[in-house]
């Protein structure tokens, strides 16, 4: 920048320079002009000088004889001699008179003009030189003494013309006038030059700058100069070049901005297409970068969101088929149940068809004879038993399905299973005529239900003697298949089943059907239920059969060589069935059906218990209230109110609200009977033996309650261990026994294990909260009765629902320890009173 | 000549039971215990009425009455579906196909005496 000012400062001088040339070479040429003219006039006039001096002189000296001699010829000639020098106007010789004796003028001869020059001459002792007009010429007159002998003998005097002089001068002053025009001009010239020396630079560098602001960046100025001009083009090239640079790099950086600007556009574009995939490339991390950086995060984003709805709606998608798929499954389902139910109806009116035929036909016709009477008869039994037994399938079948299913699981044995099932059926295939073979390994372990599995086999047995002709043979063999697996084969040599049938005979009311078998009659359901029991201990049934070929049906069990540890401790904690009992132990049986009730009347008092009967449920309320049985033996189907009203007034009333009560009821509303307090649920038909058992278990656990002596435990379960610290700490020092639970799970657990006196619970817990362990409390009838207080710092709602759902007590965080142990001992108290008559509820299962 | 009543059932007993009430009116009964032996009896005996029970192998009763009611012959014979099928779609279907009654299983044998006497006009 500095450069740059002082070559325009340069310039500037260089053209005031130039300007100011003419002038002073002007003024230089014309001094020197008047110098040098000067100059030569004065040499030339000195020299002029000098000859006259030196002309007089001589004339004077040769002139010298001849005056002494007077010979006015000699002065003549010497004389004459002098006037042929050219510059000589005149020359003249003065005697000591100043008389003229010899004049180049004859006339002035022989005079004494009084001419003041002459005078001036004569009186001049030495040389004397004058300048004076002669004839209107200038002349330099100059005069000598004649001097001989030291006497002077006259004066010469010579006028020397200074014409020549003059003209010399006037040559000298054109000579030097033309060399000034000359050096002038040559001046001129030279400034002309010179200006042009620095302005033709100066104009290219302009000219270069021009070019260069005109935008040619290729422009470039000399610089070879090493002045200020060779400085200004360096830096305009340098400039030039820099700024070539930079439009260069911003070119590039615009073309590179312009090919992002693209992608992004490009990529815009495919994300407006709905391609959502990729991203934009986002070079540097500039703002372009961030601009890109922040478009592919938002189309990150929007690819997320997107998937989300997409997956969103393929689950809706698929949520709605699974939706119409489990619509149709139970469009599918209603039309099987209704199938089912018609199927089931015809099967019910078929045996029902022949009984009532037939009573009513003994009826009308009671003369007949006694043959045809007890023909009729039997039919009617046996259509009864087809009926009962049809009934008695669909109900297990029904169970088995609901998984209302009463399983025992007990250490049994197969050999014994078949062996029973062969024992119960050996007689009826005897009977047709069929060979029995058994093959029964000992020793096959195995743990169920043995009841069913008889059933089961009894079952298959049944169907291979219906099956099998007389004279076929019948073979069943219990044996081990492998280290885990036992089976039972009833092998029978019938008339076999098609393959094609070898599935669908596994189906409800499925029957092979042909003339050949239809008038075996079956319920069509033995088979399925079969099936079902196998099944649900773990094992298969399956059939191997060719038509005509007989059948063989297998069954295959898994071995169980060590009895499961929680069977162990259920069969440990169940009171036998030989429990020693009290006498004098009272049960309440609530049937309207007089033959049931007088059935369970039997059963009980065989057993040693008193029986008091009701047949309505009012009156059963009634009774229950005044004589507290020990017990309550309750049918749902009751003529007034329904066995659940009954139950739930029951438990309504601290007089009976202990009482244990088993429903009895081929209503299967279990979990209902369960919610209202029902201590054990039994089906009917009534299988005597459970019926015992149940009654006998409730009655004396009712007995061998705890003592008042013993500590009462707490169970504390909050989620704030210092609350939990200083709940164990108050209830310790008023004697109880404290149990804690950090989280509602581990509390219900806790509480399910070890049934404590009383439960302290938080509402507001981890993982499940207060509210939700109070009904799963209360929905256990091992913990239903179980005392809770809840602990809260809850909103009043809150606490609201929870003593709706069933909490008896309630305390406020913070609290106070009397305030603590009095409210704990007294929600203890008002649960303990009762408590001899308190059921044990683990019995229940 | 006793009226002739053909009766088919598969299940043994109601056949029993109906032949005997038929008989104890003076009825002569003929029994098919299948859908094709149906249909040859109520051919060979050309009987006055005729029960049939839909559910039956090797032809059901439905199929043994669209066979009657297509022969020209048996389009008057009164046949009354005896059946344990209660559905009322059972019902149309076996009156859309040409019964002339249909009974529901379990039947009265005395209101079904009486309906029979009707029929037969006695």
């Amino acid at each position: 920048m500095s450069g740059q000012r002082s070559t325009e400062s340069l310039v500037s001088l260089n053209v005031k320079l130039a300007l100011a040339m003419f002038p002073l070479i002007l003024l230089f040429m014309m001094f020197s002009f008047f110098v040098v003219l000067r100059h030569e006039a004065d040499i030339l006039e000195k020299e002029t000088r000098l000859r006259g001096s030196s002309l007089a002189a001589s004339l004077a000296i040769i002139s010298g004889e001849a005056m002494r001699t007077f010979s006015d010829f000699q002065l003549e000639e010497n004389l004459d001699q002098f006037a042929r020098l050219k510059d000589v106007r005149y020359a003249l010789i003065l005697n000591q008179d100043g008389r003229i004796v010899a004049s180049t003028e004859p006339s002035q001869i022989g005079r004494t003009p009084d001419d003041p020059l002459n005078i001036s001459a004569q009186e001049a002792s030495g040389e004397r030189i004058k300048t004076l007009q002669f004839q209107d010429q200038e002349v330099m007159d100059v005069s000598q003494p004649i001097l001989v002998a030291g006497r002077r003998l006259g004066t010469v005097r010579i006028g020397l013309g200074l014409d020549a002089l003059r003209r010399g001068l006037a040559q000298s002053r054109r000579y030097l006038q033309g060399l000034t025009l000359i050096l002038l001009s040559g001046a001129i010239i030279f400034a002309a030059l010179l200006a042009r020396r620095f302005t033709t630079p100066l104009l290219k560098l302009a000219t270069t700058a021009r070019k260069v602001a005109g935008g040619d960046l290729q422009a470039r100025a000399k610089e070879d100069s090493n002045d200020e001009l060779g400085l200004l083009g360096k830096t305009i090239n340098r400039m030039a070049t820099r700024l070539q640079t930079m439009l260069e790099r911003e070119k590039t950086a615009r073309k590179r901005l312009q090919k992002r600007v693209h992608n992004l556009l490009e990529f815009a574009g495919r994300v407006q297409a709905g391609d959502l995939t990729g991203e934009a490339p986002a070079g540097e991390n500039d703002e372009m970068g961030q601009l890109t950086m922040a478009v592919n995060e938002m189309v990150r984003h929007l690819r997320i969101i997107l998937e989300e709805e997409r997956s969103m709606r393929d689950n809706l998608e698929k949520s709605r088929a699974e939706l119409e798929a489990a619509n149709e499954k139970l469009k599918e389902l209603d039309l099987m149940k209704s199938e089912f139910l018609n199927t089931v109806s015809h099967e019910l009116r078929t045996p029902l068809t022949s009984i009532k035929a037939f009573a009513e036909i003994l009826l009308d016709n009671v003369g007949e004879d006694v043959e045809t009477q007890t023909e009729f008869l039997e039919i009617i039994n046996k259509e009864s038993d087809r009926l009962t037994r049809l009934i008695n399938n669909l109900l297990d079948l029904s169970r088995i399905e609901a998984g209302r299913m009463k399983w025992e699981s007990e250490q049994i044995d197969l050999y014994e299973i078949a062996e029973s099932a062969l024992n119960a059926l050996r007689g009826s295939a005897e009977k047709k005529g069929l060979l029995v073979e058994a093959n029964l390994e000992e020793d096959l372990p195995t743990v169920g239900d043995k009841d069913k599995l008889i059933q089961v086999v009894t079952n298959l047995l049944g169907n291979a003697i219906k099956f099998t002709s007389e004279g076929g043979k019948i073979v069943v063999t219990a044996q081990r298949k492998d280290l885990l697996t036992a089976r039972i084969l009833v092998k029978d040599s019938g008339v076999g089943i098609a393959p094609e049938f070898h599935e669908s005979i596994f189906e409800k009311f499925s029957q092979v059907d042909s003339s050949e078998t239809r008038d075996i009659k079956g319920s069509g359901l033995g088979l399925p239920i079969a099936r079902s029991i196998t099944e649900h201990h773990g094992g298969k049934l399956f059939v191997e059969s060719e038509a005509g070929e007989g059948s063989t049906f297998i069954i295959e069990l898994p071995l169980h060589l060590e009895k499961e540890e929680s069977e162990e401790d259920e069969s440990e904690n169940l009171p036998g069935f030989h429990a020693k009992l009290e006498p004098g132990q009272t049960v309440l049986v609530v049937d309207d059906e007089p033959s049931i009730r007088r059935f369970l009347r039997h059963i009980l008092e065989s057993e040693g218990f008193l029986v008091i009967e009701s047949r309505s449920g009012e009156d059963a309320v009634q009774i229950a209230r005044r004589e507290k049985p020990s017990l309550v033996l309750l049918d749902l189907v009751l003529p007034d109110i329904d066995g659940f009203e009954v139950l739930s007034r029951l438990k309504e009333r601290d007089e009976t609200k202990n009482i244990p009560v088993i429903i009895l009821s081929i209503i299967e509303d279990e979990e209902r009977c369960f919610r209202l307090g029902a201590s054990d649920y039994l089906p009917k038909p009534i299988n005597r033996e459970r019926l015992v058992q149940r009654v006998s278990g409730l009655i004396a656990s009712g007995r061998s309650r705890k003592s008042d002596d013993e500590p009462r435990r707490v169970l504390a379960v909050d989620d704030d261990d210092s609350v939990l610290k200083a709940l164990s700490t108050i209830l310790e020092n008023h004697g109880f026994e404290v149990d804690i639970a950090r989280n509602g799970k581990d509390g219900l657990e806790s509480a399910r294990a070890n049934p404590p006196d009383l439960i302290i619970l938080d509402l507001m817990m981890p993982i499940m909260t207060g509210h939700e362990v109070l009904l799963a409390l209360k929905q256990n009838t091992n913990t239903a009765e179980i005392p809770v207080m809840i602990l809260t710092a809850a909103e009043p709602d809150e606490r609201i629902r929870a003593l709706k759902g069933g909490a008896e007590s309630l305390m406020t965080k913070p609290f106070s320890e009397k305030e603590l142990a009095k409210l704990v001992k007294d929600s203890i108290q008002a649960i303990r009173v009762p408590e001899d008559e308190k059921p044990n509820e683990k019995e229940k299962d | 000549m006793p009226k002739t009543i053909v009766i088919a059932d598969d299940e043994p007993h109601v056949l029993r039971s109906l032949e005997f009430i038929l008989k104890k009116q003076g009825y002569s009964v003929v029994t098919a215990v299948n859908g094709e032996e149906a249909l040859e009896r109520v051919k060979e005996s050309n009987p006055d009425l005729v029960f049939l029970d839909i559910q039956m192998p090797k032809m059901d009763g439905n199929s043994v009455l669209r066979h009657l009611r297509d022969d020209p012959n048996y389009q008057d014979l009164y046949i009354v579906m005896i059946t344990a099928k209660g559905q009322e779609a059972d019902r149309l279907n076996s009156l859309e196909s040409g019964a002339n009654e249909y009974v529901t299983k379990p039947y009265s044998p005395r209101k079904l005496i009486g309906r029979v006497k009707e029929i037969l006009g006695e």
